[in-house]
């Protein structure tokens, strides 16, 4: 466990070569996992990072950021739907499959995107296929658009935005991004671009 | 006759103050001062922003001491949403959430900040043209226009505060024109002092959960470490970050790349793959962001930017992992 330790704290610091063997063995070890999580915590409480806040308890936010729940910033994140990617894809796009996509992902805001190689298939059934099958892979794939994965995609706008230097040319976007849109964008259908 | 003769020089009078061009070169005068403007003044007002034919309303009170800027942005419809950016940190307070998520900014941004964008780079990749000067907000404005000359980047029309420089509108345009986000100053106002007080949140943040950043190690990150590399980039791009990023949704370091072309820019995550963890595959949107992830291996990458569909799904799809 020394000799672990020890190697934690230097791959805290850069110092270890082989990063992505260390980091392999921290996803594979669960209680490496939570030291190294522990000694981040530690690190900041140190650098004086957490006493920003005077009035957070540390201890509260120690064993809060050691439990796994995300943080929800949903729902500004809207999946594709199947029509706009059957704009994207051009030439896929019939009349008739056009329609029912359409109803479809207007009834469903948060559909999930099939990709285009379904959606091909799809147009050259008939319309009670097409349906079918879109239903089919909303349902299937609408499992997977997590709460989880939407904090996770805003975590990486708000790095996004603040390691990008054009961020400011864009006057106060970035941002309103984050704040905006809470709740009605997710219970209203909505038209996809 | 005597009268149509007075009013024709005074008609062309007026078409010249209204139709006043501003002259190619000043673009990047203007930009500049766009960009001082948003760092290096004071400026408390209101603004709506939109997309999706979505509309909201926020405050923004942006405050510049000796020290650096303290900025709030307040959502005033809705959740009560806000963002505060004090010196490195970036602090996102989520009511609707009882959650407080607190991040870090570039460790190397310095203050006052560089003008970051280059003329003669941005011409290769963008058009630019002015149009009619109009008011907004009460303030007169200039009307700058920056047309993509591909598909890979979305154009801007801005508005541009003729006496400061504050950005007070901008519309993102897609490649059919049509607007994909905007936003615009309803009311502003400059004052010379702003009460610290004005700066800090009113809201029970202390009973929230608390997230903090764990740590940004940028330095030591860079070489052999890095072991992607990306393909297929649109014209212009070039790379800007590469780090190590302990990020607050993820239990593993993250890989961060990123490229710009001075005015857009693409950031792709690296993320080992855990056991459980749930991730984007496929494309995501939201108003002028997109977003694209997908698996290599026991990796998972997601790209992000404020660019159409097509590039983050083009970069995306042309990483990939260099053995060393």
């Amino acid at each position: 466990m020394n000799d672990k330790t020890d190697k934690l704290s230097s791959l805290m610091d850069g110092e270890v070569r082989d990063q992505d063997a260390w980091f392999e063995r921290l996803a594979k070890d669960p209680e490496m996992l939570q030291t190294w999580k522990r000694y981040h915590i530690v690190r900041d409480a140190m650098k004086g990072q957490l006493s920003e806040h005077p009035k957070l308890d540390i201890s509260a936010a120690v064993s809060e950021a050691l439990k796994d729940e995300p943080v929800i910033f949903t729902p500004v994140w809207k999946r594709l739907s199947p029509r706009y990617l059957m704009k994207q894809a051009g030439g896929l796009a019939v009349a008739a499959a056009v329609g029912t996509i359409a109803v479809l992902s207007l009834q469903q805001t948060q559909l999930v995107s099939p990709d285009s190689s379904v959606i091909a298939k799809a147009a050259n059934n008939t319309v009670t296929l097409q349906q079918d099958k879109i239903r089919q892979v909303s349902f299937t794939t609408r499992e997977k658009l997590d709460a989880a994965v939407e904090a996770k995609l805003s975590g990486y706008l708000v790095n996004h935005n603040e390691f990008s230097k054009s961020t400011r040319v864009s006057g106060v976007m970035p941002y309103s991004r984050i704040v905006s849109f809470v709740s009605s964008s997710a219970e209203k259908p909505q038209n996809d671009k | 006759m005597i009268n149509k003769f007075l009013s024709l020089p005074f008609f062309l009078l007026i078409s010249f103050s209204v139709f006043a061009d501003h002259p190619k070169e000043d673009v990047e005068k203007w930009l500049a001062k766009m960009h001082h403007a948003s760092h290096m003044i004071n400026y408390d007002g209101t603004f709506v922003y939109g997309q999706n034919n979505e509309m909201t309303s926020m405050q923004i009170i942006h405050s510049v001491g000796k020290d650096g800027e303290l900025e709030r942005l307040i959502s005033l419809d809705g959740s009560g949403r806000e963002v505060i950016r004090s010196g490195d940190t970036v602090t996102c307070i989520l009511p609707d959430q009882k959650s407080v998520v607190v991040d870090k900014t570039r460790p190397d941004s310095e203050f006052p900040p560089k003008f970051p964008l280059k003329i003669e780079q941005l011409s290769k990749v963008y058009d630019f043209h002015f149009g009619k000067d109009s008011m907004v907000a009460g303030q007169k404005a200039i009307k700058l226009m920056i047309v993509p000359k591909d598909q890979y980047r979305y154009g801007h029309t801005l508005w541009v505060d003729m006496k400061t420089g504050l950005l007070l509108k901008d519309h993102l345009v897609g490649k059919n024109n049509e607007i994909v986000e905007q936003f615009m100053f309803t009311q502003i106002n400059y004052p010379e002092f702003i009460d610290k007080e004005r700066l800090l949140s009113k809201g029970e943040n202390k009973k929230y959960t608390w997230y903090n950043a764990k740590d940004i190690d940028s330095k030591k990150d860079a070489g052999e470490s890095m072991s992607w590399k990306v393909e297929s980039l649109p014209p212009g791009f070039v790379p800007d970050v590469k780090r190590h990023h302990n990020m607050t949704m993820s239990d593993m370091p993250v890989e961060h790349l990123m490229f710009s072309d001075g005015l857009s820019s693409v950031s792709i995550f690296v993320e080992k793959q855990m056991q459980n963890s749930k991730n984007l595959i496929g494309g995501s949107t939201m108003g002028a962001v997109n977003a694209y992830g997908r698996n290599i291996g026991n990796y998972h990458i997601t790209v992000v930017g404020e660019v159409p569909h097509v590039t983050v799904k083009m970069v995306g799809d042309s990483v990939k992992h260099v053995d060393n």
